[in-house]
């Protein structure tokens, strides 16, 4: 991306070929400015560092159910210095689980709205730009599509394939571009008559070329900022998956699974389900406030 | 008028024809075959044939799509694999907990966001405006259904004011639809606040206060019509998401509604089950849409209806 002398100005009536994605620097010094911005950045490295650690960080296997890990009634142990967050219902060390959940969940929410934003994008430039019929189906499919809450769509083809984190990261990713795919072939139209691409065009640049070099270059900066504002909608999405069975299986710890097996536990050792659930709310306020900053930093509207 | 909602209908149709053909499809490719699936594991080759025959499974595709499509569109939707009964029935039960609690979650949502959003624009820059916008941000970050497992604890549990898991008194939604509505109410807080600050910029404010008009009239005649309307729209953009949630919400207070029914098909490997639960599901939502459509087009004083059509 080249770099743009400070407080340039496009010539007026002339729309400013670079308007759609302000350099990096550029952002990188208007995102330092923001406090909440860099709470955001914060909370969000620290989920990073602990999905990367989790390994090193858990003090015990999420796995193993200590002999000693439940009360001889079989309730749940509370906070000790062998358990620092209690034990869980089958007695399991909770602090280990949560870390391996957290792992567990961003590593899936991650990928799947990677793939989520590249089918998006790509669905949303082609449409946008060929026009005609491709652009016919695609906002009609989207249109039913969007007619269906996620998660049952996301149900409907867990039916289908039979979860595994492999099989997960599809189905969520696959739910969740239509709102994407219509953004960015909004944006494509908008830019598509301008005259640098008609410039392009007419300097014989192809259209693979010249939607790729030319029109998309306006638009990823769009695809970038939904993708960091959409994350948390997806990490909760996950994790609504796992709450209803149908995200990663148990025994392997999910955000959504500790809560939905912690739900079981609601009057006799509410911890179960409250620290999964305020770890989620704590991400997701993290991956919010960095959202929000960065589509201010970009001027984005989106 | 007319016009304009018949044309709103026929593309909602269109719609519905979509998804009906989308769960179709998917309940074609679907590794589960139907006719073994009723009959038992261990029945006979025979059962399962006869059975495939009577479902009209042997029959060539677009004959199947057809049968398909003109049995729901008499209330035809198969019947449940488990427990052999029609599946509409199942819907039919299940339908007025998960239609109530959702139209208790969006009167809710826009009470809140609207209410909080307009009191956080007219004290702009106080206390009051932060404390609204963390209230906003605290919704937008809870999942619905946690928050409804911390209500539950709270206030059916230690308080308890609401019961516990139980739909057969009056109150039953009120829990499940506030955990709804103030996770919901996010969006609406600060689309209220900002749209409502953008009219009172506005030439026409200016004008009615140089004519003397009164801060009330002004607000409520004017301000609040205009303000209303994105967010009127934005509700109904959001139905599905809501809709979402709610199945979600529903598995938290045991309500039997159509999401406990979704949840449950799986686990059960029920296909018209899950695939009658998508089509009324997306009905409701397209329903909801044209409805919005429809009362955003009456709220638009400026939306001429000949423009429309």
């Amino acid at each position: 991306m080249p770099m743009r002398a400070a407080g340039s100005v496009a010539a007026p009536g002339f729309p400013d070929a670079d308007a759609g994605a302000p350099s990096a620097l550029r952002v990188w010094r208007r995102l330092r400015r923001r406090p909440l911005g860099a709470l955001g950045l914060a909370i969000t490295l620290a989920f990073v560092a602990v999905a990367l650690l989790a390994p090193v960080l858990a003090p015990h296997s999420p796995y193993y159910q200590f002999p000693n890990g439940l009360a001889p009634d079989g309730a749940p142990l509370g906070p000790s210095a062998a358990f620092p967050l209690g034990t869980d219902e089958l007695g399991r060390d909770l602090l280990s689980r949560l870390l391996w959940g957290t792992r567990n969940t961003l590593a899936i929410a991650l990928l799947a709205n990677l793939l989520a934003t590249a089918v998006g994008t790509l669905f949303g430039g082609l449409a946008g730009y060929y026009g005609g019929w491709v652009d016919a189906v695609l906002m009609r499919v989207t249109e039913v599509l969007l007619a269906v809450p996620t998660v049952l769509l996301a149900a409907f083809l867990a039916l289908v394939m039979r979860p595994s984190p492999l099989t997960l990261i599809l189905i969520i990713g696959a739910v969740n571009w239509f709102y994407l795919a219509r953004i960015v072939r909004a944006e494509v139209l908008a830019v598509k008559g301008l005259e640098f691409v008609e410039a392009a065009r007419a300097m014989g640049a192809t259209h693979a070329r010249t939607l790729w070099r030319h029109v998309m270059r306006q638009v990823w900066g769009t695809a970038v900022v939904y993708m960091t504002l959409e994350f948390s909608t997806t990490a909760t999405f996950t994790a609504s998956l796992g709450f209803i069975g149908i995200g990663v299986q148990p025994p392997a710890p999910s955000w959504g699974n500790m809560i939905a097996a912690g739900s079981q536990y609601l009057t006799s050792a509410p911890r179960l389900m409250i620290v999964p659930g305020a770890t989620l709310g704590l991400s997701v306020l993290g991956f919010n406030l960095l959202g929000d900053a960065l589509r201010d930093a970009m001027e984005m509207r989106a | 008028m007319f016009r304009f909602v018949v044309r709103r209908l026929l593309s909602g149709v269109g719609v519905m024809l979509g998804i009906v053909t989308l769960v179709f499809v998917i309940g074609y490719v679907m590794p589960i075959n139907p006719a073994r699936a009723i009959a038992g594991r261990n029945a006979p080759a025979q059962v399962v044939a006869s059975i495939r025959r009577q479902l009209g499974l042997d029959r060539p595709l677009p004959v199947q799509y057809a049968h398909y499509v003109w049995g729901l569109a008499h209330g035809d939707f198969g019947v449940n694999y488990g427990t052999n009964q029609p599946v509409a029935q199942a819907l039919g039960d299940a339908l007025p907990y998960t239609v109530e609690l959702v139209v208790a979650a969006v009167v809710g949502e826009l009470l809140i966001g609207v209410t909080l959003g307009l009191i956080a624009a007219l004290r702009q820059g106080t206390a009051i405006d932060g404390l609204a916008s963390v209230v906003a941000t605290l919704g937008l970050t809870m999942p619905s259904f946690w928050l409804g497992l911390i209500l539950l604890y709270f206030l059916a549990f230690r308080l308890p004011i609401f019961p516990l898991g139980a739909v057969n008194q009056p109150d039953w939604f009120v829990l499940p639809a506030f955990s709804l509505a103030f996770t919901g109410a996010g969006y609406y807080t600060r689309m209220g606040r900002s749209s409502v600050l953008e009219e009172y910029a506005r030439d026409y404010v200016r004008t009615a206060r140089a004519k003397g008009v009164g801060a009330g009239r002004i607000l409520f005649v004017h301000v609040l019509r205009n303000a209303v309307r994105p967010i009127v729209t934005m509700a109904g953009l959001d139905m599905a998401t809501l809709m979402g949630s709610a199945l979600v919400t529903e598995q938290v207070f045991g309500i039997p509604g159509l999401g406990t029914l979704a949840w449950g098909a799986i686990l059960a490997n029920d296909l018209p089950v899950l695939e009658g639960v998508v089509i009324v599901v997306g009905a409701v939502v397209v329903a909801s849409t044209i409805a919005v459509d429809i009362v955003y087009t009456l709220l638009d004083p400026r939306i001429g209806l000949s423009a429309v059509e």
